[in-house]
């Protein structure tokens, strides 16, 4: 019974591992992307305004490609030197152009994408928080359960119900947790889409 | 004519001569010339704005977002990148005789 329930604990944290991995993966990929597209953003406010929407459009597609490309690294430091490109492109200096008041509709894009982009939602931290404690939680659950049964303190039997309990519980909490953190994400990546299109629209007219 | 040739500017109009028909993406540019797109696009910016270069609008990306934009040479800008690179390893083609001092006798 022993070997069973410590072939069964094995093959458990192996899968819950993975997934866990998976899953942290991902968010590490989605932060990162998200940071060079706000870069991007933050970049275009120092173009000139005939420039910057079209410049703008190019250096997120160049992102895309290098992020649908597995690259990346590459892509944040694509990323990183866009805002120096920006303000060499942009003459002169952006910051005397606002002063000056020659781009009203760069200030209304500028204002909406940074506060439609800059901070993570609550949804995300909360998914940070059940991931981090889902890990370590996995790990003390499962030292404890294997150690109590190999010293013979606890029946087998029960610390294999203890552990499936504990872990599907912390598995579906962490799925929850999940899906409303890429929910939040999408809505926040539509925001940012239509603070540019709004931005756009102004400095057509 | 760009102001300035720069070490840089040398390597994106050598990387375009290679193959003066092709269309490149910025970022085949940056892996073309290992410059950084920090350096790169205010360079293409200027090469555009000279007429050198063509800006055109690319392909859609697979996942349906803004489509890319495509660099190339144009007639003017390929013979113009060509004379400035063939003027610069001319300057910097090391001489094979030192010329002679003025009022020295020939041995």
């Amino acid at each position: 019974m022993t070997a069973l329930l410590l072939v069964f604990t094995a093959l458990l944290v192996t899968a819950l591992t993975g997934l866990a991995k998976t899953i942290l993966t991902g968010e590490i990929r989605g932060t990162l992307s998200d940071r060079c597209h706000r870069r991007v953003d933050r970049a275009a406010r120092l173009l000139p305004p005939d420039l910057a929407d079209d410049l703008t459009v190019e250096w997120h597609a160049e992102l895309t490609a290098l992020e649908d490309a597995d690259r990346l690294v590459s892509a944040c430091r694509f990323a990183r030197t866009l805002p120096r490109a920006a303000a060499h492109i942009g003459d002169p200096p952006p910051l005397r152009a606002r002063l000056k008041g020659s781009a009203p509709a760069r200030w209304v894009s500028g204002g909406i994408a940074a506060l439609s982009s800059r901070s993570q939602s609550l949804e995300e931290h909360v998914f940070r928080v059940t991931l981090a404690m889902f890990v370590v939680g996995l790990g003390l659950t499962t030292t404890s359960i294997v150690g109590f049964t190999l010293s013979g303190r606890i029946n087998p039997a029960l610390a294999l119900g203890i552990s499936f309990g504990v872990l599907s519980t912390a598995f579906f909490v962490l799925r929850a947790s999940l899906r409303s953190s890429r929910d939040s994400r999408r809505r926040r990546r539509a925001a940012a889409d239509a603070a540019r299109d709004l931005a756009g629209r102004i400095g057509h007219r | 004519m760009p102001e300035r040739i720069t070490t840089q500017l040398l390597k994106v109009l050598e990387a375009l001569l290679a193959d003066p028909q092709r269309e490149w993406y910025g970022l085949e540019l940056m892996d073309a010339t290992k410059l950084t797109s920090g350096t790169l696009y205010p360079i293409l910016h200027r090469l555009v704005q000279d007429g050198w270069l063509a800006r055109q609008g690319g392909q859609q990306s697979d996942k349906g977002g803004p489509g890319r934009r495509l660099y190339v040479l144009t007639g003017i800008g390929e013979q113009a990148a060509a004379r400035v690179v063939e003027e610069r390893r001319r300057a910097k083609r090391p001489a094979t005789r030192r010329p002679p001092r003025p009022g020295a006798q020939p041995a």
